[in-house]
């Protein structure tokens, strides 16, 4: 029953369950890749219910609704812009993949000899 | 029924709580009907086969066959999913109740209460119940925070419709209260207590499904947490019935001898431990009225009609869902220790599982239907 004091006030408190530590796979990386990948699949049901939400608000309203959503056809100009922002969701989640290959086209500095470099200074 | 607020103590939850929390428990119900089952067979046609071509034998306990699973990577995802799932459970409940906790403490102040709440700080709360956060819930049941303090029980309130997944009873939770009366009814259909004792109630989730079959009886009610027992009173009141509530370890009460005619607990004993059971029914039977009767209901399962899968399973629950516990609980001779306890008319069997208890009825006495179908009842008379 620990609580950590988070950064945004009583809100955002981290609660710790007391027991032993849960680390199921032979390093604890992909415990909290897991963690990560189920936090953020709640957050994306959150969202889409959210959406549906709106959907049937306004529909109740006398406004659009699910039916006028599935009808909809996206002109060419809107298909550009919604390609563009898939592709920044793509960059936004697949960054350290890529990260990891960029490494590699890269020379690395020898980052021991700037360290003494300006340690020396 | 509101599910912002689904009654006026409950806390409320906006749409995207809402939907967080459903959508954790669609998460936990994929779990349960969906990868658990793959476990038994990843264990039956691949770990067991293995165990025995490497071994030249059959494993000699589940334990055996539990250290070859952990290297499987199926497992490991099952696991860490099922720790996850809790732990964003009580994050998502906890955070909920976090935005809203002064609003809380104010709605459990309750003007001309019909019941009565008691705290006592300086109540020793059992180590089973301090060593670890039962469930994985921060804050176990009897955290406190301040002397006005309702936290733990808003948690395990709004939690345990998460938890429960609507099997226990939707947003008031109390199938098993219900089932507790409904196994008094097929025991003693004339019944009529005047005083009802409720031990380990939290927020009185089974203690107020109980009270309502009794209005003329006085009902208390025991949990070892200062804010449990404020928001377990704050919630009977706002749902119009009294019950004295009073935070109390329930091996050894503060009540008199002889003073209660029903003493009830549901799913209570196995979180509990083998030195406080007995001690727990002796208390019973000191408290019941000669004739009375105690009623405590527990988890269905047996340790001895489980497979191998549901006894790896069982480890989990003990080492990572901190239920020290369960075994001792689902293996404990109840009949012989009720004995112990100088009860007599000893049951101990399956009660089905119902919403509303028929006086008598005959759903007691057959086989287990399984979780949240049937509950083990332990009955005796003083």
């Amino acid at each position: 029953m620990v609580a950590l004091p988070g950064l945004f006030g009583k809100a955002e408190k981290v609660w710790m369950p007391k027991g032993r530590p849960s680390p199921f796979h032979d390093g604890p990386t992909n415990d909290q890749l897991m963690s990560m990948v189920m936090a953020l699949t709640v957050e994306v049901s959150i969202l889409r219910e959210r959406l549906d939400t709106h959907e049937r608000v306004s529909e109740a309203k006398g406004g659009f609704g699910t039916g006028d959503v599935e009808a909809y056809n996206a002109d060419v100009e809107a298909n550009a812009e919604r390609s563009s922002l898939r592709s920044r969701i793509m960059h936004k989640v697949f960054r350290i993949l890529r990260q990891e290959t960029a490494r590699l086209e890269t020379k690395d500095e020898d980052y021991d000899k700037i360290m003494k470099e300006f340690d020396d200074v | 029924m509101d599910a912002h607020r689904p009654h006026p103590m409950m806390p409320e939850s906006n749409h995207d709580e809402i939907a967080e929390q459903l959508a954790i428990v669609d998460m936990k119900m994929f779990l349960a009907t969906k990868l658990d089952g793959g476990q038994r067979t990843l264990l039956e046609n691949k770990v067991l086969p293995e165990f025995e071509k490497k071994h030249g034998r059959e494993p000699r306990n589940h334990q055996e066959l539990r250290k070859e699973m952990e290297p499987e990577t199926a497992y490991q995802a099952y696991v860490t999913m099922v720790s996850t799932a809790q732990d964003m459970m009580w994050d998502a409940v906890g955070t909920c109740v976090d935005r809203q906790i002064d609003d809380l403490m104010d709605l459990a102040e309750i003007e001309n209460p019909k019941g009565s709440v008691r705290v006592n700080p300086d109540l020793e709360v059992p180590r089973y119940i301090s060593a670890q956060d039962i469930h994985r819930m921060p804050g176990n049941y009897h955290g406190t925070y301040g002397e006005r303090d309702v936290r733990q029980g808003a948690v395990f309130d709004r939690g345990a419709v998460v938890y429960q997944m609507g099997r226990n009873g939707g947003y008031m939770n109390d199938i098993r209260g219900h089932t507790i009366v409904s196994h008094y009814f097929s025991r003693w259909p004339e019944g009529k207590p005047l005083r009802i004792l409720d031990m380990g109630c939290t927020v009185g989730h089974s203690t107020l499904a109980i009270a309502s079959y009794f209005p003329e009886a006085e009902t208390h009610a025991i949990d070892v947490g200062a804010g449990m027992m404020r928001y377990a009173h704050a919630r009977a009141e706002r749902l119009n019935i009294p019950v004295h509530f009073s935070q109390q370890n329930a091996e050894c009460t503060d009540f008199e001898d002889e003073s209660f005619d029903l003493i009830t607990s549901s799913a209570m004993l196995h979180e509990t431990s083998g030195k406080a059971l007995p001690n727990i029914l002796n208390e019973s039977h000191r408290l019941l009225k000669p004739g009375g009767a105690m009623v405590h209901l527990e988890v269905p399962g047996r340790y001895d009609e489980m497979d191998t899968w549901s006894r790896i399973r069982g480890d989990y629950e003990i080492q990572y869902n901190y239920e020290p516990f369960w075994k001792g609980a689902i293996t404990a001779d109840f009949d012989k220790l009720c004995k112990d306890a100088n009860f007599n008319d000893i049951a101990v069997g399956y009660q089905d599982a119902t919403v509303k208890a028929e006086r008598g009825n005959t759903e007691f006495g057959g086989p287990s239907k399984g979780v949240h179908r049937s509950w083990l009842m332990i009955s005796g008379v003083k």
